[in-house]
């Protein structure tokens, strides 16, 4: 059978070797085989559980408030407006317009926050914050997360930096909404990002609800099973197969099989759909071994806990398996059109932009055009299942929107095959033209 | 007087021996090397190309131990059996980079080029692109490129195979003239291309020298040992069993079959042999049977 | 007839000619673009040291692998290798030749970003730029040996960038050879960084003169 002779090709030969290599190294280095040192444990009373964010005026006002003035005296703000970091400065006028915003919530005098964040900058011996990134760490996800610890205590001694007593909720809303347009947007000022100052520590109740979610919807294993997903997701699984495809159709033309397949009788559609099938076969296959090994780890940890043991190919299947197709139909589509591995730097790109755009959102990073879904912050947050649940919406339409790119990828290196096939299309002629072009231009 | 000597020459590919104890002699003209597809012609051409390092055995080329490699690019010219450039390069490009690769000054890379350019015929193409020539003017740019050093020893692998007739001719009367002052090796499967060109030769079987000498020693060797016989068709598949065929052709229900054997058979007549027969006779007394279902050599006689 | 063999200096500047036209122009043009994006995408100003070290180290340094992985790529079609490598010139020279540019054109590329962030008023030093150029040459050096090694240059794209991955994964796990080490404020691993990244080239570029004149065969 076809199928089975082209996974043979795929799998016997040094690039699934070393494919499979750096998908073992990749996943080891995130400590998925040691999953069962991070056990689910169940809420004592009296016990701390964490924080979650909630809209309470109280503790929000303040916080941000803080911040704004941190960075207003700094005169350096951060801001993600497309999810990368990008630091602004403010022209004077609009370090003005700052300031009026921080005058009407505190109830000073505009030139006296202006001269006092002056001096705050000046005088850095008077100030403990840092500026910018001594603030920013890395942690051990990968992402960067901000330390707010270092707020300016002794500034807000000094000028009496606090909100208003009468200050609104609503108004501070408003006002918190307009510093977050004069930045640009994507500040932390802005409405949807402005609970993140909310942050209060979960009561015994609700840690008892979310070990009881965990138990009951995700049976434990689906929460491993997800971590897992999370990491193969974002390291592996969206660039790794490009190579494979790339390779299996860059073959052809390096032993000149090309002509050769080509006069064969085997319709277009057939022969493109196996090799897609095959790649996508071989591809998953480490992986969905690799899923349950690290999965069956912590079995043992749950004895007495009813399990979910499909757990691992369920999240295989439905978070996994579209950025593998993805990636082999960018592969294949790409090779055919152009006869050049050009799909592994596209690919290449695309991953490493959108890996980074999602730093801001590995917690839970569901949006529609995301290549790698991510929902993993620090430890046992894996298991908040309401959150996934909340989201999951997202993460279907997100993977279903990947299939169905990927389908229609699919057909269109059909077309290109036939085409060629055909000799309608001899291969890479325009795209070369232009390259031949730029470099005319060039000379 | 330049040649080359090869003596003791033993290639392997890891475990796998690919020649065996080659020992020539190649003086100035043209030189054949005669032999089936894999029997380790390109292997001893690379290996005189200094492409590929021998184990053990001796090669001087010229005067030069085939060791210095350097010395040895100097002074031969080689062209691949597949002759393909960087994919964006023109003729004219193509040449000009391979000129300075040689080692060639300006001044005489551009008297270079443009003689052999003419000389090979390709001058109106030199702003085409290598990979849309044809596999004549492939060729042709190939011995062109081959030449740029004036090299003393010419290297050519199966330079006619996919030709058609004609551009097979004009490449033959090619190669000869250069090989008036020059040592030409031509390594081909075809035997109508020694025939057509060289005096010496060599066949070269499974990684060894199975004949070495002149064409007509080779011919002389096969007298009397080449028959032709009629039998009807049906019978043919009885026959193939019984003989050494070196070709046949069908005219109505009869078969007109050549063979060869040590002794007449019943209803045969000896015939004059040609080079085919006689290369086809040292195959089968190396031991080579089964020659015509390689569909490669034989045909129309 | 006299031979055609002058003695004189080997034609570096020629042949690096015909090669950054006709073999590395696709690259320099895609190492452009992974430029220009970054200053689309990422904020490159008004950054202080440790954050001016992140575009450098996390996006522009990975122009390295774009570059130097294909070094190996033209002669990697045995014709044209069999072509090239019975010329007088050794084909290991012009592949030295490749590398030098294209090591000039990760210089100067870092050079001109690091120039462009400075004028948005970043702090940029030399050492910034330096780490940058040890980053990707580094980078590249791993896609090279791999793609000597395989006889495949779409293989030798696969290591560089799973230890990119690696990097965001691990962190400063990674010690000296944490690509983006300068984001955090230590900037002695990216001596041990270029230093390695030199000696990869090297052996790579033995390992391909070897493996080129006594083929073993592999699979792909």
């Amino acid at each position: 059978m076809l199928l089975i002779k082209e996974i043979k090709k795929i799998v016997k030969s040094i690039s699934y070797l070393i494919f499979v290599a750096a998908i073992v190294i990749g996943l080891y280095s995130q400590d998925v085989f040691h999953f069962n040192e991070q056990l689910l444990q169940e809420p004592q009373p009296g016990g701390r559980y964490g924080f979650k964010h909630e809209e309470i005026p109280e503790i929000i006002m303040p916080a941000a408030l803080s911040d704004l003035w941190a960075e207003f005296s700094a005169n350096n703000y951060r801001t993600y407006p497309i999810g990368f970091i990008k630091y602004i400065k403010l022209n004077e006028s609009k370090n003005r317009k700052m300031a009026e915003i921080l005058s009407e919530i505190t109830g000073n005098k505009v030139e006296v926050i202006l001269q006092e964040g002056k001096a705050a900058f000046d005088n850095p011996d008077n100030v403990t914050f840092e500026i910018g990134g001594d603030t920013m760490q890395q942690d051990s996800n990968g992402g960067f997360i901000i330390n707010s610890d270092s707020k300016p205590q002794d500034n807000v001694g000094r000028i009496m930096l606090k909100v208003r007593g009468d200050m609104d909720y609503s108004r501070f809303k408003e006002l918190m909404g307009l510093a977050d347009s004069l930045l640009g947007g994507g500040s932390n000022y802005a409405s949807d990002s402005l609970t993140r100052y909310g942050s209060v520590p979960l009561t015994y109740e609700e840690a008892k609800e979310r070990y009881n979610l965990a138990i009951n919807s995700d049976q434990v294993t689906g929460g491993y099973a997800r971590l897992f997903s999370d990491y193969a997701g974002v390291m592996v699984m969206p660039i790794l197969p490009v190579f494979l495809a790339v390779i299996l159709c860059m073959k052809d033309q390096r032993s000149k099989m090309e002509a050769l397949i080509y006069t064969k009788k085997i319709s277009a559609g057939k022969l493109v759909l196996i090799r897609y099938l095959a790649l996508v076969i071989a591809a998953m296959a480490p992986v969905v071994i690799l899923s349950y090994l690290s999965n069956i780890m912590v079995w043992a940890s749950y004895s007495g806990i009813k399990l979910d043991y499909f757990a691992p190919l369920k999240y295989d299947f439905g978070w996994l398996l579209p950025s593998v197709m993805i990636s082999i139909a960018i592969g294949m589509a790409l090779t055919e059109l152009t006869g050049i591995p050009i799909a592994v730097a596209v690919q290449g790109l695309w991953w490493m932009f959108d890996v980074n755009l999602g730093i801001k959102t590995v917690s839970s990073g569901y949006s529609l055009f995301r290549l790698a879904p991510r929902h993993n912050a620090g430890a046992g947050s894996w298991f908040r299942t309401q959150d996934y649940l909340e989201n999951f919406q997202n993460l279907v339409q997100n993977r279903l929107l990947f299939v169905g790119i990927s389908l229609l990828l699919v057909m269109f290196t059909i077309l290109i095959y036939k085409e060629k096939r055909e000799g309608k299309f001899s291969g890479n002629v325009s795209f070369k033209k232009a390259v031949s072009n730029i470099r005319n231009c060039k000379n | 007087m330049d040649s080359i000597e090869i003596k003791g020459l033993n290639k392997f590919y890891g475990k796998k021996q690919a020649l065996y104890n080659i020992d020539l002699s190649i003086k100035q003209g043209m030189f054949g090397l005669l032999g089936r597809n894999g029997a380790g012609k390109t292997t001893l051409m690379k290996t005189l190309a200094t492409l590929l390092q021998k184990q053990d055995g001796e090669i001087i080329v010229c005067g030069v131990p085939v060791e210095n490699a350097k010395e040895i690019r100097r002074i031969i010219g080689y062209l691949p059996q597949e002759f393909s450039m960087y994919p964006s390069m023109k003729v004219k490009e193509a040449m000009e980079y391979l000129a300075i690769l040689s080692g060639l000054n300006k001044p005489e890379r551009e008297e270079r080029i443009d003689g052999l350019l003419k000389k090979v015929n390709l001058t109106e193409h030199c702003s085409k692109k290598v990979k849309a020539l044809s596999g004549g003017m492939k060729r042709r740019l190939g011995i062109a490129q081959a030449l740029l050093n004036n090299p003393k020893v010419l290297i050519v692998d199966e330079p006619t195979a996919g030709l058609d007739p004609e551009e097979r001719v004009r490449f033959r009367n090619l190669l000869s003239e250069i090989a008036e002052d020059k040592i030409v090796i031509l390594s081909t499967h075809i035997v109508g291309d020694i025939e057509a060109t060289c005096e010496d030769i060599a066949i070269i079987n499974e990684g060894r020298v199975i004949y070495n000498g002149t064409i007509n020693k080779l011919l002389q060797s096969a007298e009397g040992k080449v028959f032709t016989i009629v039998v009807p068709k049906k019978e043919l598949p009885k026959w193939k069993q019984q003989l050494s065929i070196t070709s046949m052709h069908t005219q109505g229900n009869e078969v007109y079959i050549r063979f060869i054997a040590d002794t007449v058979i019943q209803g045969a007549k000896v015939c004059e042999p040609n080079i085919e027969d006689a290369y086809m006779l040292y195959l089968h007394t190396s031991g080579v049977r089964d020659i015509l279902s390689e569909g490669e050599i034989g045909g129309a006689w | 007839m006299e031979m055609y063999h002058s003695k004189k200096r080997f034609p570096i500047l020629e042949i690096a000619k015909i090669n950054i036209r006709h073999n590395s122009l696709l690259s320099i043009v895609v190492a452009i673009i992974l430029c220009f994006l970054t200053t689309l995408l990422i904020g490159t100003t008004n950054l202080e040291r440790n954050s001016s070290a992140m575009p450098l180290e996390m996006f522009v340094s990975l122009i390295g692998i774009i570059l130097l992985t294909p070094v190996f790529q033209p002669e990697q079609n045995e014709e044209i290798n069999d072509l090239v490598s019975s010329k007088y010139y050794s084909t290991t020279k012009v592949e030295l030749i490749r590398v030098m540019y294209l090591v000039g054109i990760i210089v100067l590329l870092i050079s001109v970003f690091a120039l462009y962030m400075k004028i948005q008023n970043c702090d940029i030093t030399i050492i910034l730029i330096f780490g940058a150029v040890a980053d990707s040459i580094f980078l590249g050096s791993m896609g090279m040996l791999a793609s000597a090694l395989t006889g495949n240059t779409v293989i030798g794209y696969m290591p560089p960038l799973l230890y990119y991955a690696l990097n965001i994964g691990m962190g400063a796990k990674l010690g000296h050879f944490y690509l983006f080490s300068m984001s955090i404020g230590n900037y002695i691993g990216k001596i041990w960084m270029f230093a390695a990244g030199v000696l990869i080239i090297i052996v790579s570029l033995l390992c391909q003169r070897f493996c080129r004149r006594n083929p073993f065969t592999f699979s792909y």
